[in-house]
């Protein structure tokens, strides 16, 4: 599926910092986007994430390096292509819907006359947004869902090259959420359109990514396929982004890794001789007391409903370990009674790790 | 935040130089303050500037502590209380806005004059003899200046309050505060900013103002640009006065700009009104009705009683002709101003840099200099500009064009742009600063050009902000004397400059009637922008 | 919505159409080249003018009337008319100065923007004392600065001199307008002419002494002061007393009615008076109508219409002046201003 020969979006060394800040924004951002892909922008607050997207469309200027957008340089040291002519569609977090403008006006906003005034397109662009009795409507007159699927048929009215989402689901509640992530990849499959979505979600990533690039504090961090960024994530920086991370010191034992807290099988043949250990919730399971294993000593647990959440302490053998916490799914009719230790093994295939000195 | 294409430059470049060009009259003001040594100056500085000081001081103090409770009292009322005659008081309190200040000091002094109306309700009364009451004192004219200035206030602090969020007043009367409390502590702090903005214009009026301040005998700053310049005929003096003027409103104009800055307080449910009943509805009532009457309904009542004396010697066909010309005027550069306040507010928009900022602060720079100066500002570089011309044209065809552009609508109009930009600037930028930066953005990378993106975007966005601009302008130049006067050409009259010839032959009975034209053209639009903020506010 | 903004585009484009048509027909006007084309073949004089009393227009009308010539009139301030003229320059439109004041037309002669004209009808209407010397300007009215007082508390034969003003028993009792005021500054001229700076300076710092009050407001309401009890004597143009004595506002004659008015003079010399007059500018390109306007303006059926209209004197009036040049008046004007800044007369 990832074939550079179809990159639609080069970034090279692209800096960008804003006046009111010293550092940069965005620093020295080098990557390339997929044709008929749908990428994620992945990254916390001040990331760049959103910069990204916005000197993409033409909205920032960057400082160094350049952007070929569709085979065209439309961003270096001498040229700049204004945003109007860069052929990109561009939905707003706020959508941006023109609030003078009926639904059908927004849409055919950035049509060309001819086109405008057959309605073919407008029409066809409500009916894949499936809003085809809505067309009269003012933007305040619709629901939240509804605002963004019309800014979504505006920006894909006038046929773009790509389409930009920035934080396309960050204004839904939970419910409308992934109702809101199924059609929104439907309808870009449909339109067979390549798309670039900001988000600081990983679920929205997971659910509506094809490919995945995570940023943090201005740096590209890693770009790949969502499932292996999230199982191999390229330093401790990415793993946190997916959420509760524990990550621990291990020194080779064998082929077991020696921890503070006792011994665990990584699930991999051969292992560094210094590492640190990346565990996530699911990672580990209880095993039975006399099997080798992490040591633990239950905190709480916690009912979420369709599963029990179990916080642990990892209990280092030595006294100079600080102990460290972290949690682990479980069936809702599991439970345990605070201070009952533990013993944790490998519930994973293989538990990520990086080599270290 | 989209940095200059190509074609950003040239918004820049037309708006630097429309900046120029309506800056002009203020740089020269600017210029001439650095002239040698000057006897006329050192004169007025050893003789009469600390006069000037301490009038200009009196006025701006007393006004400025008339017309804050006064605005924000009668906002609040409308604001939080429903009471018999609120409805209509809410846009009747704007009106003093359309009565020019010197005409209502005539007005007064009418009242008050020997056999006026006091006098005779007084002789009525059996006081037998005259009262013999002087209103020609500099408390009485701070006085009528709050009472025809308050409407400033009275408007931003009403609209301050609307846009307050009803949660916060309920929250705070949940902690038992009573309305009083409420409007102390919560509404009053909340609206401050907004309401020394209000205030910064008012103060900036009292400080331009002329024609009061002549007829009463109080010397200000603007008394001092007058006899130096005219009486001593000493440039130069009259320059560095305007200079320290200019100083004046400029801080005038910084804190009004904080003042906006500063209230983002929005909500999209506003205040629920408390029904008034009885004593306490009456004592409303009877508050909003002082300013009203002392700032409008008295004088108009006066000017009415001259005019219905003089009109059948006054009013002829030509009045038809007055008022169509003082309308169009007003409204042709209440357009012409609105349309540089957004060319010049959407480059600074466009380009957001300093030097944009920069360009758009300088623009405002006019309404800081009196009218007067303003006029021999232009005068001069239009002079100057037409004996280029001619020379130009003489020597190539031997026979010269003469004054092409003095002495035209052209100069009168450029006049006016100088002058009352900074008056279309406030509600533009406030519409502008309203609209998300994403609404550009959207149309930008939908194709749309920066012109088109304006024109379909922008524009109609800020409409009711443009609306109001023009009508705040078209007031402003209705009323307006001095540039009118010297600028015009010949044969050309306003309802101005006609009441400004009566007042002039002291038959203040005959000028009555182009007066209250004044105030009749001026109403409706002011009473329209108040239904329109109500409208704004609603949404 | 739609009607609203259909009614408010209506009214826009209607006032933008008038602008338009008025514009154009205005601009037309000031085109020199054209000016002075048709000026010389339907006739046009261009005045700058501080009177703007009904009767000029209806003498102007009257002028139009018997010459053909027509008068095309700029109305403000003298001393903005003459910053005018002065930017302007060789090129300025206007024919002929009218101010209402002596001192501002010697300005504008000491500003080269006068030139002297002179014809054998002007020199017989117009008394040489009532003229600039070189024929710069010509006087058109007279009007006499005069003291008007309460017959019922003050005693007109204390009131015989100007100087007589300055005595201490006026104290609090005197009414007069603000020194911004080109009647005042011209009588200070007159005074600083015939005393010296210093005693005029004295005179003046007598007067400040006496002020029932700050000087504020016109001549007219220094008379209503006298009637309202405000003051007992005060500085005015004697024909505003005559027009409120005629006014059709009760009220007006009233206080006419409890008023008199004294002409001093200074110490034996006369009254002070000034002229409204009128000079051709140089620049004049209708300097032969300005000329015709001027000889209509002082012949005397105009003058006796000034004289009906507005109570001002007529130019061959018989009136005991002080007999100093009228020329004087602009050349004290200056050094009066500063006495009164000095004396705080404010």
């Amino acid at each position: 599926m990832i074939n550079p020969q179809l990159s639609i979006v080069e970034f090279n060394g692209v800096t960008k910092r804003y006046v009111t800040s010293e550092a940069p924004a965005v620093n020295e951002a080098t990557f390339s986007i997929q044709r008929a892909c749908i990428t994620a922008l992945l990254g916390g607050s001040g990331s760049g994430k959103s910069t990204v997207l916005r000197l993409l469309a033409g909205l920032e200027t960057p400082e160094a390096g350049s952007i070929v957008l569709a085979g065209n340089t439309v961003s270096d040291g001498r040229t700049f292509v204004p945003p109007e002519k860069r052929n990109i569609g561009l939905v707003f977090q706020d959508y941006a819907l023109f609030p003078h403008l009926t639904v059908k006006q927004n849409i055919e906003f950035g049509l060309g006359k001819k086109s405008k005034q057959d309605g073919q397109r407008a029409r066809s662009m409500l009916e894949l947004v499936e809003l085809d009795q809505l067309g009269h409507r003012y933007p305040h007159e619709l629901s939240g869902g509804q605002r963004q699927r019309v800014a979504i048929a505006r920006a894909l009215a006038p046929q773009p090259d790509i389409l930009l989402l920035d934080e396309p689901f960050s204004n839904l509640d939970d419910a409308l959420k992934a109702h809101v992530r199924r059609d929104l990849t439907r309808i870009i499959r449909t339109a067979e359109m390549t798309a670039v979505f900001v988000t600081h979600d990983v679920r929205d990533v997971f659910a509506a990514a094809d490919r995945l690039i995570v940023l943090d504090d201005g740096h590209v961090r890693q770009a790949g396929r969502p499932d292996e960024v999230y199982q191999q994530p390229a330093n401790p920086g990415v793993a946190r982004i997916f959420g509760e991370t524990t990550i621990i010191k291990a020194q080779s034992h064998g082929n077991m890794a020696h921890t503070a807290f006792g011994e665990i099988d990584l699930g991999v043949p051969e292992i560094p001789s210094n590492m640190l250990i990346c565990l996530r919730p699911g990672d580990l399971q209880i095993a039975a007391q006399t099997e080798s294993g992490l040591q633990a000593v239950v905190e709480c647990t916690t009912f979420f409903g369709m599963y029990n959440e179990l916080l642990l302490r990892l209990t280092p053998a030595d006294s100079t370990t600080e102990p460290v916490h972290l949690t682990l799914p479980l069936s809702c009719d599991e439970s345990y009674s605070p201070g009952a230790r533990l013993t944790l093994t490998r519930a994973v295939r293989r538990i990520h790790f990086w080599p270290a000195d | 935040m989209i940095r200059p294409g190509r074609h950003a430059r040239s918004w820049f470049v037309s708006t630097a130089l429309l900046v120029i060009a309506v800056s002009m009259p203020a740089i020269y003001v600017a210029l001439h303050v650095f002239g040698g040594s000057n006897p006329v100056w050192d004169h007025l500085a050893a003789t009469v500037l600390t006069d000037y000081i301490v009038n200009t001081f009196i006025l701006m103090l007393g006004v400025a502590v008339l017309v804050t409770p006064v605005g924000v009292l009668c906002a609040w009322l409308i604001s939080a209380y429903d009471f018999p005659g609120r409805a209509w008081l809410e846009w009747a309190l704007v009106l003093p806005l359309a009565m020019p200040a010197y005409i209502t000091g005539y007005a007064w002094s009418g009242i008050f004059e020997y056999g006026g109306p006091v006098d005779s309700l007084a002789a009525f009364l059996g006081s037998g003899s005259s009262l013999g009451i002087d209103i020609f004192s500099v408390y009485f004219l701070a006085a009528l200046f709050a009472f025809v200035l308050y409407p400033y206030v009275y408007l931003v602090a009403r609209s301050s309050f609307a846009r307050q969020s009803a949660g916060l007043i309920e929250a705070a009367r949940l902690t038992g505060a009573g309305n009083w409390e409420v409007f102390r502590r919560v509404a009053m702090p909340l609206a401050r900013p907004a309401v020394a903005g209000g205030l910064a214009l008012c103060l900036m009026e009292v400080l331009n103002d002329y024609g009061a301040v002549k007829y009463f005998g109080v010397s200000t700053f603007t008394t001092g640009i007058f006899r130096a310049w005219f009486a001593l005929g000493d440039t130069g003096a009259a320059v560095r006065l305007a200079a320290v003027l200019m100083l004046f409103v400029f801080v005038l104009i910084v804190l009004e700009r904080r003042g906006r800055a500063r209230t983002a307080v929005s909500s999209s449910a506003t205040m629920r009104r408390q029904t008034l009943r009885g004593k306490k509805a009456l004592l409303a009532l009877i508050f909003c009705l002082v300013p009203l009457s002392l700032g409008f309904v008295f004088p108009v009542v006066r000017l009415l009683t001259w005019a219905w004396r003089t009109a059948s010697d006054v009013l002829d066909l030509q009045f038809v002709y007055l008022v169509l010309n003082s309308f169009a005027l007003a409204l042709g550069s209440a357009v012409l101003c609105c349309a540089a306040a957004i060319l010049v507010l959407y480059t600074a928009r466009l380009q957001r840099t300093r030097l944009a900022g920069f360009l758009a602060q300088s623009a405002t720079l006019g309404y800081s200099i009196p009218g007067a100066v303003i006029a021999v500002g232009v005068m001069t570089p239009f002079a100057a500009i037409d004996h280029g011309i001619d020379g130009l044209v003489q020597s190539l065809t031997g026979s010269g064009t003469g004054l092409l552009l003095s002495g035209t609508l052209i100069a009168l109009l450029y006049a006016y742009l100088s002058r009352y930009l900074a008056v279309a600037f406030q509600p533009v930028d406030a519409g502008f600063e309203r609209t998300a930066a994403s609404m550009d953005e959207a149309a930008r990378s939908l194709g749309a050009s920066p012109l088109r993106a304006l024109l379909q975007i922008n524009i109609p966005m800020v409409r009711t902000a443009i609306l109001s601009a023009i009508i705040l302008v078209f007031v402003d130049v209705l009323k307006e004397l001095p540039l009118t006067l010297i600028l015009r050409p010949f044969n050309f009259e306003t309802l101005a400059t006609r009441a400004f010839e009566f007042a002039g032959n002291e038959q203040l009975a005959e000028a009555a009637n182009p007066a209250l034209l004044i105030v009749a053209v001026g109403v409706i639009p002011i009473v329209y922008l108040n239904r329109l903020m109500n409208a704004k506010q609603a949404r | 919505m739609f009607r609203r903004y259909l009614i408010l585009s209506l009214a826009i484009g209607s006032g933008l159409i008038f602008f338009a048509c008025g514009a154009e027909q205005k601009e037309a006007e000031p085109m020199e080249e054209a000016a002075e084309q048709t000026a010389l073949e339907s006739g046009i004089v261009n005045v700058y003018t501080h009177r703007h009393y009904p009767a000029d227009k209806e003498l102007y009308a009257e002028f139009t009337k018997q010459t053909g010539i027509e008068v095309n009139v700029v109305s403000a301030g003298a001393d903005e008319l003459i910053k005018r003229l002065e930017t302007e320059g060789d090129k300025s439109p206007a024919d002929l100065l009218i101010t209402v004041d002596a001192g501002r037309l010697h300005r504008a002669m000491a500003l080269g923007l006068l030139q002297p004209v002179s014809t054998p009808t002007l020199q017989e209407n117009v008394p040489a004392h009532l003229r600039d010397k070189d024929n710069n300007w010509y006087g058109l009215t007279v009007r006499a600065r005069i003291v008007a007082y309460a017959p019922d508390r003050v005693d007109p034969k204390k009131l015989e001199t100007y100087s007589a003003l300055a005595n201490k028993e006026w104290k609090g009792k005197l009414l007069v307008r603000s020194s911004s005021n080109v009647y005042n500054q011209s009588l200070m001229a007159a005074m600083i002419e015939h005393k010296g700076a210093d005693k005029a300076a004295e005179w003046a710092k007598g007067i400040v002494d006496n002020m029932a009050r700050t000087p504020a407001g016109n001549d007219r309401d220094q008379i209503k002061g006298i009637a309202a009890g405000l003051g007992d004597i005060a500085v005015v143009n004697s024909y505003y007393y005559n027009m409120m004595q005629h006014s059709d506002d009760e009220a007006e004659r009233e206080a006419a009615s409890k008023v008199e008015i004294t002409f001093p003079h200074f110490d034996g010399g006369g009254i002070h008076i000034n002229v409204s007059g009128a000079g051709v500018t140089k620049s004049a390109a209708n300097a032969e109508n300005a000329i015709k306007l001027l000889e209509f303006l002082t012949s005397e059926a105009a003058q006796r219409k000034f004289a009906e209209a507005n109570f001002e004197y007529a130019l061959k009036d018989d009136i005991k002046y002080d007999g100093i040049s009228l020329g004087k008046l602009g050349e004290n004007n200056e050094k009066a201003v500063m006495i009164f800044d000095q004396v705080g007369w404010k």
